[in-house]
């Protein structure tokens, strides 16, 4: 019951939130989306001067009295300083770029103001802190550790700040409307690093041998031709030793098959094959993916590269 | 979402050093008023903290650590011995302080710190009224608050966090004075233990020698403001008690009395006076605390005031302890009688004769007695012998053997006001007149800037009172005889510059003779003398008064609206200081704002769009297009802003820059 309660009650913040803040690419802090309250010392301090006022009033004493009034006045003041620590100042994310599990998530924001902000505290997963900003243009990083695979959805981050004398908290929460996704971790697997060959159950040819290198014939052994190619069922009845000669096509095309990947699991087939189709790309094969739920036709380069990844990422 | 919030911040050194400095100030006066045990205690602290900035290699081992912590159990508890409970809680919280300086590792321990240090600084403040020490307890607060912006703004510059407190706290003083001035006081919501010092000023036993002492010091006994025309200094005999009981050594108050003083502290009310005759003088009294109920006044002396009470010997004495500055009105009316408001009482209490004789005086005594026919020409005699004999006014008078009286009379001769009123009083006894010594101050400087009257300590004065049948109570001021220029001027013109606070070579009377630290003197003590005034002695009647000279009537809809219309522009104006505060203007913002408006003014007027990443000299280019004269400006503007961004300058310089670049906008 309690928890349902409670579920209910954030709920109900998170929607309250939601139109307060509404999710933006760039936010600039006002009187509508910062939040401001005495932290536990503002309480302390309040309480400090009850006593003062108290022990001013008892003892009839005018000068403690004065000194009661004059830290209320300060806390007023500071109750705006604090709050204008945070104003002014405007946040905007630039897109998260996609990484692969377990890599750091950068999220690059940057500060612009015509002041100086101190002791910002963002709540990102290593507590990033800036101790002072100066006028002008700054891009802070924070960063997340890329736990799953696949749609990431960044959080609403929690800065806040307690500058300048640690009587106030002020924060705000906001949702940079940000999401990106997070590829296969990247195991290495060179023994497939010239395809695994398709699945091709529909024509029925389950061996079919390294794609896109033909054999061409034979050709005389040369000085510095690599000895695995040198056909000895000849050379056992041949003086001249000769050598098989493959060659590569004009549209060599290789493919890598989640079929034909040996692993324990799926992620780790996934995790294979992105980094077969990175090594891929290095070496610049062209090179087709085969998934169980898309084909991706042999073809090269960044662009089909990221969409090898993407599908690796969002593969179910 | 989770909260984590990291506030284990290092505490940098600027903030300890600016911590312990405030501390200093704080402890220090505290252990003025108790033991210096927790001052030097905490010394020691702040040292072992301050260590490790300086010597890194510095670690305080545990067992040191702890052995700290029991001198602070002891350094409690003896305090605890002998010592009352307001003086046993400040030690436990000087302790505590200290203890929290030498753990000062943490956010935390430095919030504490700077929240008992406020606490502490009140508590100083119900000792140390006067302007100067008050100035130096809120600068003390000052500094402790900008330990915290220190830390938070980390600043590490002590001169930017303080500069920065000294603003915010500058621009909260109004609002605390109106705060101050306009909310309604309570009346003491509890009774407290009392505050407990050693009495200053006069004491109800003296020795001979006791008020030639307290003349050495120069500290204020009250001041006094007439309503109208003053009475002339040399007729301020400012009574303070009687002394009627003399053992041949000290004069105290009769048992009479003192059961009196018992009583009105009880019934808090007093005699009242009747026949009194006109004139009346008006004026008020503000003592300083002297930890007495004694009060000042000119004799005939009546109050109407609450907890100022009369006593049969014509005094006026306070319900109240003053442990605090006392302001009280006195209407006196110096052409009454003092008959007596008990005459059966005054032959047995007036004629009292020690135990111990004096032979000589006697016999001299008698002798003048045969002489004369009248008590007058009897008392003439005595004042005549004063006069005419060699005796001397001094401020260190011999001290007298026994039998004292004869002592003094035939021997030594050179005595202080109280060696002559207790020796006059004593002749007047033993020929039968009724006599006695009154205690107080005479005189007083005139402040023509505040236009009141300052009595100090060195005004301090003994004359006797003797009883005649038709006139009541007859001053006599033996001391008049013997140095006039003591009535008709003051001490100083009396015994000399030389004598005159001897044992005090930096008092500021030394050098009265100088116009210039007179005039100074007169205006700090007229500056103490408005403070007292205004800020220590404000109280509900005050405030009354003031908001019925502000706002006409105190109640209604009228005064509601108009206290609202107050608090409103109270709040409105911290909003304005907040957001001036903020806004601060820096070199930095004042160049965003120019490269700002300057990129504006392109676009719209040209609409050359700056492109993120474009440097301003990259949109020379684009103003090449419109024209070679855009252009020519543009260059010049983006040199001039180059000289602002990336040149040192001098203040002067950068005006300059800053002024033609303003211009150059114009102009594109």
């Amino acid at each position: 019951m309690l928890t349902q309660v409670s579920k209910w009650r954030q709920l109900r913040f998170k929607h309250w939130l939601n139109q307060r803040i509404p999710a933006a690419n760039s936010l600039s802090l006002n009187k509508r989306n910062i939040f401001i309250f005495p932290s536990w010392a503002g309480l302390a301090y309040l309480a400090v001067s009850l006593a003062i006022f108290i022990l001013a009033t008892n003892y009839e004493s005018n000068l403690s009295l004065l000194l009661c009034y004059w830290l209320l006045a300060l806390f007023l003041i500071l109750l705006y300083l604090s709050y204008f620590n945070l104003s002014g100042m405007a946040l905007s994310a630039s897109p998260l770029k996609p990484v692969h599990v377990g890599d750091r998530l950068q999220l690059e924001v940057s500060l612009q103001s015509n002041k100086k902000h101190f002791h910002l505290n963002w709540l990102d997963e290593v507590n990033t802190q800036i101790k002072q900003t100066s006028p002008g243009r700054e891009i802070i990083k924070l960063s997340w550790n890329a736990k799953r695979r696949g749609n990431w959805v960044l959080p609403r981050v929690k800065l806040f700040s307690q500058a300048p004398s640690g009587l106030f908290n002020v924060w705000t929460y906001p949702d940079f409307n940000q999401q990106v996704l997070i590829y296969p971790k990247l195991i290495a697997c060179p023994e497939y690093a010239f395809g695994t060959g398709k699945n091709t159950t529909k024509e029925g040819d389950l061996n079919q041998p390294l794609q896109g290198v033909d054999f061409q014939g034979l050709k005389n052994y040369q000085k510095g031709d690599s000895l695995s190619r040198v056909a000895w069922k000849r050379a056992s009845f041949s003086q001249n030793w000769q050598i098989k000669h493959f060659e590569q096509t004009q549209d060599q095309q290789i493919w890598f098959s989640i079929y034909k990947v040996q692993a324990d699991s799926i992620e780790e087939k996934l995790s294979k094959l992105a980094w077969l189709v990175t090594n891929a790309h290095h070496q610049e094969i062209t090179y087709g993916l085969q998934l169980s739920h898309i084909e991706l036709d042999p073809a090269q380069g960044e662009s089909h590269l990221k969409m090898c990844l993407e599908q690796l990422a969002k593969h179910p | 979402m989770k909260q984590r919030q990291n506030t284990s911040e290092p505490i940098l050194l600027s903030t300890v050093l600016l911590v312990c400095a405030a501390n200093l100030v704080v402890l220090f006066y505290q252990s003025l008023e108790n033991h210096f045990n927790a001052f030097f205690f905490f010394l020691v602290c702040a040292a072992v903290r301050l260590a490790p900035f300086f010597f890194p290699q510095f670690k305080l081992k545990r067992r040191y650590e702890i052995s700290l912590f029991i001198i602070a159990l002891i350094i409690i508890l003896t305090s605890i011995i002998g010592k009352d409970i307001l003086a046993t809680l400040f030690t436990l919280l000087v302790c505590l302080q200290s203890l929290t300086i030498l753990r000062l590792f943490s956010t935390r321990e430095l919030k504490t710190c700077v929240w008992v240090l406020l606490f502490l600084v009140a508590a100083n403040l119900l000792f140390f009224f006067e302007f100067q020490n008050v100035v130096i307890l809120f600068m003390a607060v000052i500094v402790a608050l900008s330990a915290l912006i220190n830390h938070f703004c980390n600043y590490n510059i002590y001169k930017e966090a303080v500069s920065r407190m000294i603003n915010i706290a500058l621009l909260a003083l109004p609002v605390a004075v109106i705060l101050f001035l306009v909310m309604p006081r309570l009346p003491p919501l509890w009774k407290m233990p009392k505050v407990e010092s050693q009495s200053r000023g006069l004491q109800d036993k003296i020795r001979f020698g006791d008020i030639a002492e307290l003349s050495q010091s120069s500290n204020l006994a009250f001041r006094a403001s007439f309503d109208g025309q003053p009475p002339k200094t040399s007729q301020m005999y400012w009574r303070s008690f009687v002394l009627q009981n003399f053992d041949g050594n000290i004069w105290q108050r009769s048992e009479y009395m003192e059961s009196w003083q018992k009583l009105v502290k009880t019934r808090r009310s007093g005699v009242q006076w009747k026949n009194l005759q006109a004139p009346a003088v008006n004026y008020q009294v503000i003592t300083e605390a002297s930890y007495q109920n004694w009060l000042f006044a000119l004799d005939l002396a009546t109050s109407r005031q609450q907890g100022v009470i009369s006593l049969p010997d014509f005094s006026l004495y306070s319900s109240e302890t003053l442990t605090q500055k006392f302001r009280y009105q006195v209407t006196s009316y110096p052409e009454s009688q003092l008959t007596d408001f008990d005459n059966n009482q005054i032959k047995q209490l007036n004629l009292q004769l020690p135990n111990v004789a004096n032979p000589k005086t006697e016999q001299w005594v008698k002798a003048l007695k045969q002489q004369s026919t009248t008590d007058a020409e009897l008392i003439q005699a005595v004042l005549n012998y004063f006069n005419q004999q060699d005796f001397y006014y001094s401020l260190k008078p011999e001290v007298l053997e026994s039998p004292k009286i004869d002592d003094f009379l035939f021997n030594t001769r050179t005595g202080f006001c109280e060696h002559y009123a207790g020796t006059f009083t004593y002749i007047m006894r033993l020929a039968g007149i009724p006599a006695r010594v009154v205690v107080g101050y005479l005189g007083g400087e005139y402040n023509p800037a505040g236009d009141y009257f300052s009595v100090y300590q060195f005004d301090a004065h003994a004359w006797a009172e003797i009883w005649q049948a038709d006139k009541g109570w007859v001053r006599i001021d033996p001391t008049s005889y013997v140095a006039p220029e003591r009535v008709e001027f003051n001490l100083q013109q009396a015994i000399g510059n030389d004598e005159f606070l001897a044992e005090r070579d930096f008092s500021l009377f030394k050098y009265d003779q100088f116009a210039a630290i007179r005039t100074m003197r007169m205006l700090i003590s007229n500056l103490d003398y408005q403070w007292t005034l205004w800020v220590l002695n404000y109280d509900a009647t005050k405030q009354k008064d003031l908001l019925k000279k502000l706002f006409g009537e105190t109640s209604g809809l009228a005064f509601t609206l108009k206290l609202a219309f107050l608090i409103l522009g109270l709040f409105s104006f911290i909003f304005v200081v907040g957001w001036l505060l903020a806004h601060k203007k820096s070199p930095q913002s004042q160049l965003q704002r120019l490269q700002q408006k300057a990129t504006q003014k392109l676009a719209k007027k040209y609409q050359i769009q700056r492109r993120q990443g474009q440097t301003l000299r990259q949109l020379k280019r684009q103003t090449q297009q419109h024209s070679e004269a855009l252009a020519q400006n543009w260059q010049t503007f983006c040199q001039h802003f180059e000289q602002l961004e990336y040149a040192p300058l001098s203040q002067a310089q950068f005006k300059i820059h800053y002024r033609a670049c303003q211009q150059l906008i114009k102009q594109l």
